[in-house]
C-alpha cells in the first residue's frame, strides 16, 4: 500500500511518539490484563497494515519467547508465598509462575509493536529523525545501509566464481567451510575497500564537507500530525498519571493479589489502548474517503 | 508548525527526554519493575561516542571506510548461514576494525553494524543491545592494541576475542538477569539467568577465536594497507583526545 495512505502517511516524529510511548508503557503497566490487551491491539494494528502477514512470518520465534520465559521463571526464582508443587526439593510458587507469564505479556507487545514498527518507520523515516539529532552518523549509517545490497551481490558473485577454485562453504569438514568462507568475505572486504577509495574521493570533489549539509526534506508535518500528535499526548498524560498514582500493575510479590481490575487499573487500560489504537482512526478515515471516492456514494 | 521546527534545535530535546526517562527508570526500579532501566542507561552510553564522532570535521574517506566496515560486517554473515547458528565474523570484523582503526573508529563500526543489520533483519529491542555490544567490543579493542603491537599478537587477541564472545551475551541479556537480580537480590539467580546462555556464547567465542587465530595476522595486514592509503585517517582512530598529539608523531614516525 502507498505511503501517503492513513498510519503510513503519519510524519515521522509522530510515529517515533506512537512507538517510544507504546514501548514505555509496554514496561511500565505490569498488569497481565493490561498487557495481553494491549497485544491484542497492537494485533489490530498489524491487521491493518498488512492483513498480519509480516507478523506471521515472526510468529514462530515470538511463540517461542513467550513459552520459554514462562517455563524458566519458576525455575529460576523460587519467591512467593503460595507452593505449587515441589520438583524434587525445588518449590514452583505460584507468584513466580504469574509473575513469568506477566513478563512474557510484556515481551509478546514489545514483540508484535515492533512488528508494525518494522512496517511503518521505513529506514528512509528513520534516517530523516536520526540526521536530526546527529547528521554524520546518520550519513554513515545510510552509507553503510545502501552499501550491503551491493556488497551481497559482490559476495554472491564471489561465492560463484571462487567455487571453481574448490572455495566452498557447502562442503568439506565444519573448519574448512569456516575457513572458506572467511576468505571469501577477506576477498570482499578488500574489493569494496579499494572500489569505495573512488566514492570517498567523488564526495571530496563534489565538495563534501566545505558547508552545511543540507537535506532533502520528504516529510511535513501537517494538521493531520498535530492532532494525532496532541491525542497521544493527551492519552499518555492520562495513563502515566495513573501509573504515578500507582495503578495499571499487579502486585504479585510476596503474595499474589486478585487479577480483578480496580477503577484506576481500568482507567490505565483504556488511556493505554486509546494510545495504541487512536492512530488507526486515519486508516479508517482514508478507507472511507477511498471508498467513497471509487465507488460513489 | 514549520516555522517553530526550524527554531529548535532537536539536539535540545535529548536532554529533557534524558532525564524524563532516567527519573521514570528510576520510580519503576523502586516498584521492583527493572525492565525500563536498562534499556535507558544503553541508550544514553551511546550518546558521548556519537556526540565526539559529531564534533569533529570528517573527511569523505573516513566515512566511507568506516561504512565499508559496517557493511563487510553486515554480510559476512550470509556465507556462514549454513552453519552452526551463532558462528559469524561479525565480532572478529568489529574487533579488527578497533585494533587497527582505533577505538573510536571501531565503536562506530560496531555500533553501525549492528543497526544497519538490523534495517535487513528486522528491528526489535534487541538493536540498542546489539549496538552497544558490539560498539563497545569494537571501543575496547582499540583500546587495547591499536597502539600496542605487542597486543596484536595472536595470544592476546585470541583471549580478548573469547572474552567478547562471552560478553555480547551476556549483555544481549542483561534486561532478564537484570529483573531476576532485583527480584530476587541475589547472584545465585543472575548466574543461573546467565549459565542458560552459555551454549550459545561458547559458541560465539569459538567463532572468535578461530577467526582470529586463522585470520588476525592477515586481515590485519590488508587493513593496515588500506589505513595508510586512504590516508585521512590520523583523526579518526584517536581514542583519546588528549594523546592525541603525541600519538600523531608516534604514528607517522612508525611509517
Amino acid at each position: 500500500m502507498s505511503e501517503g495512505f492513513g498510519l503510513r502517511s503519519l510524519h515521522p516524529s509522530v510515529l517515533l511518539l506512537y512507538y517510544a510511548g507504546g514501548i514505555t508503557f509496554g514496561m511500565l503497566l505490569f498488569h497481565p490484563v493490561l498487557l495481553l490487551s494491549g497485544w491484542a491491539a497492537c494485533l489490530i494494528v498489524n491487521g491493518h497494515l498488512d492483513g498480519g502477514r509480516e507478523w506471521r512470518s515472526w510468529s514462530l520465534p515470538m511463540l517461542g519467547a513467550f513459552v520459554a520465559l514462562i517455563l524458566v521463571n519458576p525455575l529460576i526464582s523460587h519467591r512467593g508465598r503460595t507452593v505449587l508443587y515441589y520438583m524434587g526439593d525445588i518449590p514452583i510458587t505460584l507468584e513466580s509462575v504469574v509473575y513469568g507469564a506477566t513478563m512474557a505479556s510484556s515481551l509478546l507487545g514489545l514483540l508484535t509493536l515492533f512488528v508494525s514498527y518494522r512496517i511503518l518507520m521505513t529506514e528512509h523515516k528513520f534516517l530523516f529523525l536520526f540526521a536530526r539529532f546527529s547528521p554524520k552518523a546518520a550519513l554513515l549509517a545510510m552509507m553503510a545501509a545502501g552499501m550491503v545490497p551491493r556488497l551481497r551481490r559482490r559476495l554472491k558473485e564471489l561465492m560463484l566464481v571462487q567455487k571453481t577454485r574448490g572455495i566452498a562453504v557447502s562442503e568439506g569438514t565444519v573448519t574448512q567451510r569456516a575457513r572458506n568462507g572467511a576468505r571469501l568475505v577477506g576477498a570482499l572486504l578488500s574489493w569494496s575497500l579499494e572500489d569505495a577509495l573512488q566514492t570517498a574521493d567523488s564526495m571530496q570533489a563534489r565538495g563534501y564537507g566545505t558547508g552545511t549539509r543540507s537535506s532533502y526534506p520528504a516529510f511535513r508535518f501537517g494538521p493531520r500530525d498535530a492532532w494525532t500528535a496532541g491525542g497521544l499526548f493527551a492519552a499518555a498524560g492520562i495513563a502515566f498519571t495513573l501509573w504515578a498514582n500507582g495503578h495499571g500493575y499487579l502486585t504479585i510479590y510476596p503474595r499474589l493479589e486478585s487479577f480483578s481490575l480496580s477503577k484506576g487499573d481500568v482507567g490505565a487500560l483504556a488511556a493505554y489502548l486509546v494510545f495504541l489504537l487512536m492512530p488507526l482512526g486515519w486508516e479508517w478515515r482514508d478507507r472511507t474517503t477511498w471508498r467513497s471516492l471509487n465507488f460513489g456514494k | 508548525m514549520n516555522l517553530l521546527r526550524r527554531k529548535i534545535n532537536p539536539k535540545l530535546l535529548v536532554i529533557p527526554i534524558a532525564i524524563i526517562y532516567l527519573v521514570l527508570a528510576y520510580v519503576s526500579l523502586t516498584r521492583g519493575n527493572a525492565l525500563l532501566i536498562g534499556i535507558v542507561l544503553v541508550l544514553l552510553s551511546m550518546i558521548p561516542f556519537v556526540w565526539r564522532f559529531e564534533r569533529r570535521q570528517r573527511q569523505a574517506r573516513e566515512l566511507v571506510l568506516i561504512a565499508v566496515m559496517a557493511a563487510v560486517a553486515t554480510v559476512s554473515r550470509i556465507p556462514f548461514a549454513a552453519l552452526l547458528p551463532n558462528f559469524t565474523p561479525v565480532t572478529f570484523i568489529v574487533i579488527l576494525s578497533g585494533v587497527v582503526f582505533g577505538a573510536e573508529a571501531g565503536w562506530m563500526v560496531g555500533a553501525v553494524t549492528g543497526l544497519v543489520s538490523n534495517f535487513f533483519l528486522g528491528q526489535g529491542p534487541w538493536t540498542p543491545w546489539q549496538m552497544f555490544a558490539w560498539g563497545m567490543a569494537g571501543f575496547t579493542a582499540g583500546l587495547f592494541a591499536h597502539r600496542n603491537p605487542s597486543r596484536r599478537r595472536r595470544l592476546p587477541l585470541l583471549l580478548f576475542g573469547a572474552a567478547w564472545g562471552y560478553l555480547y551475551g551476556w549483555i544481549l541479556n542483561v534486561t532478564v538477569a537484570l529483573d531476576v537480580g532485583v527480584r530476587e537480590q541475589t547472584w545465585s539467580s543472575v548466574l543461573a539467568v546467565y549459565s542458560l546462555g552459555l551454549p550459545f556464547e561458547t559458541v560465539h567465542a569459538a567463532a572468535n577465536v578461530f577467526f582470529l587465530v586463522v585470520f588476525a595476522p592477515s586481515w590485519i595486514k590488508l587493513l593496515e594497507r588500506y589505513r595508510r592509503k586512504y590516508g585521512a585517517l590520523q583523526r579518526t582512530d584517536s581514542g583519546s583526545a588528549d594523546m592525541e598529539g603525541s600519538a600523531h608523531g608516534q604514528r607517522t614516525a612508525a611509517e
